[in-house]
Order: structure tokens, then sequence, then C-alpha cells
């Protein structure tokens, strides 16, 4: 008898420990290693975000589990999109966002719709600048756009991939001082940066931390940015602002995830990002790399990025509608 | 400023246990990676970054750098041995390196790629301590004018010096560049012969056609000929390269150090491009050229000291400019960045013990490839006495990871059995498949730069034959085209000649 009892409390406490251990399990999100999305091949300004992103949540105990970066390169990030969708309902993937997988979508190549996407934190804005070499005629933005008022197409531009950054950047400039400018892309940032350097083109666009040796070195000098107010890092660059030019553009970067991510993790991701964000590794990373912080909520980011994708979707038509012209 | 004593406090600083195994594991995993097909240094090196993120810049880049050369060691592995190029640089290693094996010689051509690859790196290294700086500036003057013609020149001499038949190497340069017009053109971004796959608007992986071509294409043929081909018989004095062999083409390691460096110091050529000029310069340096293809060991240690001296070439736009002038050398730029120093032009005066500690490194690693790579020759050689019943399923087991591995995508797999079916099909009917693979590669940037030159220019074409650097390279394509149709027409003459009599 007094065995039945002993057998039948061990088992009650059994059950009730089992119990515990299974409530534990379900409370605690995340329970299975995580993926990011990555849209472009390794190496690039996206794929180092996103891999020190998943190394800082991972050092500093902020994800419990093993996080990993998986590029999903193709149709400059139709891929990826295809797949976040293909994930609807998970939360487990996360995907980096950037102006590069927005531009994609407006034009409406993948199969993700923006009203779908479940927003997270945006984390920073890349800052984009103009400039040219030392040598160079042009020392301001207003210098350029008044020897192009005199010679239409007489000043080029290079940028780096048609509808990317830089290529909206010099769109924008000329649409606002009214001016025609000759723009040549280049494929990328780093031959457009080289063809700049070499004096085959007058002037070119590019992120700020891509120039930041030749600015120092005196070989470089900032035409003038394309942020709303100067740098925090580097105050005495003027903007186009102030020099008259009404045209901003400014590339924002955070994370999204697949349509319908329970409400649990995105609870989980804004905390985990918040406190990555104030960290400082986090914001040494971001002076080293200059970009700007720019926190905002889930909410505050859908609406800022539907915005955003709004004013672009005016740019990429009317480089498209320009072309067709040619 | 002494360069000698900043070496030496480079060394002082590269010397620690440490920084040795971080070289060390940096070597290893680029040999593995170079030996894969499909997964590149630039990839590892992304990979393996945030390992390094608790290190000291200096010890992560020398990991870096030890990955880099690493894999321009391991590359020309798979090339000799099975035909399967581990990445573009090692393309042209397959045309004499694979006929080397087929005649047993694989030992003497794994070992002269070694020994080329080991003077290259360390002859390149010094010539970026010497002339990094004067060198980055003259670079800068190849505008899309320069590459236009460079790319031209370099098709030419593949086309003309390459294979048996001009008129099947044009064929398949013709193949290649056509393929290469696959995807979002830079002009307008427009989607071209995408039919709906979104991948494709990337354009073909060049790394999945070759390895399709030239792995899967191999193995298929071989299959249809019910693997009749004997195995190679392996001589033991054959698995090491002779004091002859070195001195056979010691001319070849000098010549293809020289052009690799050069063609590396300019930002987007890259070794690949170096690699293959050298072929060229090897081929026209040749007494009898014929040789050329059937196993010639010039044609393996000219470019395999190319596509390592351009490594070091590649760094040099990276540090004196700040400019990434490969993949690679991208991912590293990231990295600096991530470390707070800034490649640029005052990298040589604010951080100097980086600099030279890098250099250091350079040699440290290049010395610790060698001494890892030459043991493996003989073993390597040796595994070509295996069945090939044994050796195509690891063909195609290779191929098939390294695609995969791309993007971890089995579309990429696809991709390259579709090429692999249409390497058979080439190879059947002799088609060289080289000048088709290099043709792809070079394809997008040879439209890139004509489109850019003449943007430029705002449509005047005299804008090649104006400037002095492109005029010069065209000019040499030119004799180099009239020279060989000379020959060619004579060749036929006396065939005629001889028939008459």
């Amino acid at each position: 008898m007094q065995r039945k009892i002993l057998s039948s409390v061990l088992a009650i406490m059994f059950c009730v420990g089992a119990m515990i251990i299974t409530l534990d399990a379900k409370a605690e999100y995340p329970d299975q290693p995580i993926e990011f999305v990555v849209h472009s091949s390794p190496g690039g300004g996206s794929d180092l975000f996103s891999r020190t992103v998943a190394h800082m949540l991972e050092t500093q105990g902020l994800v419990k589990q093993k996080i990993n970066v998986n590029n999903r390169t193709g149709g400059s990030g139709t891929v990826a999109m295809n797949y976040m969708k293909s994930k609807a309902g998970s939360a487990y993937v996360l995907m980096q966002f950037t102006s590069s997988p927005l531009s994609t979508m407006i034009r409406g190549t993948s199969k993700m719709k923006l009203e779908e996407i479940t927003f997270l934190p945006m984390m920073t804005m890349d800052v984009n600048m103009a400039w040219t070499r030392s040598e160079s005629k042009f020392n301001d933005m207003k210098e350029v756009i008044a020897y192009a008022k005199k010679h239409p197409n007489g000043v080029s531009v290079a940028y780096g991939s048609t509808a990317g950054s830089e290529h909206i950047c010099a769109h924008r400039i000329s649409k606002a001082a009214g001016v025609k400018l000759n723009m040549v892309g280049f494929g990328g940032g780093g031959p457009a940066a080289v063809a700049m350097l070499g004096g085959h083109v007058d002037f070119s666009f590019g992120n700020l931390e891509e120039q930041m040796g030749q600015l120092e070195a005196g070989k470089v000098k900032s035409l003038g940015t394309m942020t709303p107010e100067r740098l925090s890092q580097m105050p005495d660059l003027p903007t186009m602002l102030e020099q008259g030019i009404n045209a901003t553009f400014i590339q924002p970067r955070g994370f999204w995830a697949p349509p319908n991510m329970p409400d649990y993790a995105v609870k989980f991701w804004e905390d985990a990002l918040l406190k990555l964000y104030k960290s400082k590794g986090f914001q040494d990373f971001l002076k080293k790399s200059y970009m700007e912080g720019a926190y905002m909520t889930s909410a505050d980011t859908k609406v800022y990025i539907t915005k955003f994708l709004k004013e672009l979707k005016v740019d990429v038509d009317e480089l498209g509608a320009f072309k067709k012209k040619k | 400023m002494d360069i000698f004593t900043s070496l030496m406090q480079g060394f002082d600083t590269v010397l620690t246990p440490f920084n040795l195994w971080m070289a060390t594991i940096g070597c290893f995993f680029g040999t593995i990676v170079g030996i894969l097909p499909g997964l590149g240094p630039s990839a590892t090196i992304a990979i393996l970054l945030p390992l390094t993120f608790g290190m000291n810049a200096t010890s992560a880049m020398i990991m870096m750098t030890s990955i880099y050369y690493g894999a321009k060691y391991g590359g020309s592995t798979t090339s000799i041995l099975v035909n399967v190029p581990g990445e573009g640089a090692s393309v042209v290693t397959t045309f004499d390196g694979y006929q080397m094996a087929r005649q047993g010689r694989g030992g003497v051509a794994l070992g002269i790629s070694a020994i080329g690859s080991f003077f290259a790196g360390i002859v390149g290294t010094f010539g970026l301590i010497f002339v990094a700086v004067p060198l980055a500036a003259f670079s800068l003057r190849f505008g899309p004018a320069e590459y236009f013609s460079l790319i031209v020149m370099g098709m030419l001499t593949i086309v003309f010096v390459g294979g048996k038949s001009i008129t099947k190497s044009l064929m398949s340069a013709v193949i290649g560049l056509a393929l290469g017009t696959v995807g979002s053109d830079i002009v307008q971004g427009a989607p071209r012969f995408v039919y709906g796959v979104p991948q494709l608007t990337d354009g073909i992986s060049f790394v999945t056609v070759v390895m399709g071509v030239f792995g899967i294409g191999e193995v298929l043929v071989s299959a249809e000929e019910h693997l009749k081909m004997k195995t190679v018989n392996v001589k033991f004095k054959n698995l090491w390269p002779t004091i002859k062999d070195v001195m056979d083409s010691k001319w070849a390691i000098i010549r293809g150090t020289v052009v690799g460096f050069l063609v590396g110091a300019l930002p987007g050529a890259g070794s690949t491009i170096a690699s293959f000029i050298s072929y060229g310069v090897e081929k026209g340096a040749a007494k009898d050229p014929s040789r050329f293809g059937k196993g010639a060991i010039e044609g393996v240690a000219g470019p395999e000291a190319a596509n390592n001296s351009a490594c070091s070439g590649a760094m040099v736009p990276l540090l004196a400019l700040g400019i990434p002038g490969s993949g690679a050398t991208a991912v590293m730029l990231g990295a600096l960045m991530l470390y707070g120093l800034r490649p640029g032009p005052m990298l040589f005066t604010t951080s100097p013990d980086f600099v030279w500690a890098l250099i250091a490194s350079m040699f440290i690693g290049n010395i610790i490839l060698i001494i890892m790579n030459l043991p493996m020759v003989p073993l390597f050689a040796l595994s070509l006495r295996l069945s090939y019943s044994y050796l195509y399923p690891a063909i195609l087991l290779i191929c098939i990871i390294g695609a995969y591995s791309l993007n971890i995508n089995v579309y990429d797999v696809w991709v390259m059995w579709i090429f692999g079916i249409f390497g058979y099909f080439m190879k059947k009917y002799d088609i060289p498949g080289g000048p088709m693979v290099i043709a792809l590669v070079l394809g997008p940037m040879l439209e890139y730069s004509l489109y850019q030159a003449l943007a430029l220019s705002l449509g005047d074409i005299s804008t090649f034959f104006t400037r002095p650097i492109s005029a010069t390279l065209l000019a040499i394509a030119a004799l180099m085209v009239i020279g060989v149709s000379f020959k060619t027409v004579r060749l036929k003459r006396t065939m005629l000649e001889d028939e008459d009599e």
C-alpha cells in the first residue's frame, strides 16, 4: 500500500514537473534557431549589417538561440521576399530591409505586398552624399548646378545600380534644380567611386563610409549631403537644402518579418532590438560605419516606410519614363 | 622612412603564437574553399567575419588575407586533377593542367602551380611595399574606355591564341557573350531573356556554368565511352616537379607574376582576367605555341603565378585608395571599417603598424601555404590512380555541393545540369569551353564599359582611339589578329602547295 502511495506521489510529481518544464518552454520564445534572410551576397553592406546584428544579439544574450544568416540572393531582393512570403505566420524568420528590396517591391516583381509585411523596428539610416575629386573645378553642388544650367548634359555623374540609391539622389538633384545631368551607371558603388576618383566623371554619390579615407586625406571633397539636417558625425558638411536645392534622400535600414508574425514574437523583437540599439557595442558600430542611428517602433516604421515608398515610386517611375524618351 | 625597419617591426607584430594560429586557420580554410568549387573566398571571409569580432584588427586581417591567398592556392587542385575549376581564376589552368594530369604529370602540374603561386605571392608582396601608391594613382587612369579596350584585347587573346580551331573558339566565345547578356541590363535595369524566372534577372552565374560545362560535361562524355578511359598511370617519379620542370617554367612564372600584379591593381579587373592574359602572353612567347592545350607546363605556371600576384595587386587599390578591386577585398574593406580603420591614402601614415603587420603576414601566409600544400601534392596526384567508377561520382558530388552552396538553392544545381548537357555536346563537337566561360565573365563588363564610355563621350566613338592607353591596347589587339591571320593564311597556302605537288 505504502509503496503504491509512494509511487503515485512520485508519478504525480513527475507529471507536474514535466508540465512545469513544458509550460516553461511554451513561455520561452524563441525555442528554435532564428533565420536572418539577407537579399544580397556575402560581404556587402547589408550582409555585414545583418551578421553584426546577429552576432551582437547572441553575444549580448538578448537572443538565447543561434541566429543563422542566410543569403537568399536573386532579382535584387525578389527571391528573398518570395521566400518571406512562403514563410507567412512564422515567428522564426526575419529579413533586413534596405532601399534595394524596397524599390524592388514597388516594381512589383515579387509576390510580397507592402500591406502584408509585418514590420519590426527601423534601426539606422544610411547617409548619402555627393563628392568629387579635390582637383575638380566644382566646390559645392551650387556650382555644379550653375555649370549644368549653361551646359545641359555637360556634367557627368556616376551612379551604381539603376534606380538604386545613388541614381535616385542624382535624379532628385536634377529634378529639384531643373538641370539635365549626364547620369552614367557603373553597376555598383565601388566602380562609381573609382570613376569619380579617376576623374572619368565629374562627381558621384555614395554612402559616407565609402569615402571617409579619401575625405580625410583631402583627395575628395564633399559637394553636400542628402540628409535633411547636417550629420552628427561631420557637422561641417552642408546639406543640399542649405545650398538651395530641394532634394533629400536617406536610406532606411531595419528589420521586417513574414506576413502574420505572431504578436508575442513581434513584441520580443521590438524589445530585443531596442536593447541592442541602446547598447554601447551597437552605437560604436554605427560610429565606425558612419550610419545615423534612427530607432523607430514597429508601428512608426510602417508609417514611415509607406510614405518613403510613395515618394520613391514617383522617382522610379520618372526614371523609367526619362529613359524611354532617350 | 626605412622600409626594412618597418617591415621587421611588422614581423615582430605578426610573430605571436595567436597570429600564427590565425594565419594557419585562414590558410587551411582558404585552401579547402579553393578546392571546392562554388563557395568563393569572399563568401568564406564574410561568413567567418563574426569570429574575428573579438580580435584586434591585425589578427582579423591576417586571417582574412590568409583565406584569400589560400583560395588561390587551392583553386588549381580540382582544375588540374578533374578539369573542374574551383574558381574563375583557375579556368585557364584546366587548359593545360588537366592535359598534364591525363599524361600522368598531375603531380608536376600541382607542384609547379604551388611553386609559381609561392613565388608570385612573395614578389607581389614586395611589389605592394614599393609601388603601391604610384601604381594606385596610375590604375585610376583606367576609365571605361580603357577597360573596354583591355577586355577586347583579352578576349581576342583567348580566341586567337586559344585553341586548335579559331572558328570554334570564336563560336564558343560568341555563345558566352550571348549568355552574358541574360539578366538586368545596366542602362535601364530592364530584364533581358529572363522569361519570368526571378533568379535569371541576376544573370547566369559563372561558377555554375563552369562546373556544368567542365565537370558534369566531362563525366557525361566519359560515361558514354563506357568508362573506357584508362586510369592514369601515375609514376612515382612524376609526383614532384623536377629541377628541369622548374627551369622550364621559370620565365613563365616571372612573366605571370608581373602581368598578374599589374592587372590585379586595376580595380575590377581581378585575378580571372590576370590569369588568362598571362596565358595569352605565355602562348605568344612560346617557341612552339602548338604545345599549348596539350599539356604545356608554362600554360599552368604562368596563369597560376598571375592569379596569386593579382591578389597582392588587388590589395594596392584597397590599401592605397580604399577601393575594393574584387569581391574578397570588398569584404575586407567592410571589415576594416568595423575595426575603425579607414583604408585610403592616409592609412600608411595613420596606421603604419597595421599596414606593415599586414604586409609581413602576407609573407608568412605564403610560407605557411607552401608548407601546407607541397606535401599534399603527391597525395592528390596519386588520387588519380583511383578507378573512374569511384572518381566520377566524387566529381558529381563535389559539383552538386558546390552549386548548392552558392546560394543555398537547388536552382543553381539545375542550371549546372543544363550546362552539363550543353558541355557534353560541346565536347562531342570539339568546341572548346574556355572561351565561352571567359566571355561569360567578361561580356557584361565589356558591355558596361562600352555603354559608359559612349555615355561619357556623349556618343562619340572616337573616344577609344584618342585616349592613349585605350588606343595602345587596341593596337596590340589589332596586331595580334593580323599576325595570327597571316600565319593561318600561310599555313593554308603551304598545305595547298603540298597538295599541288
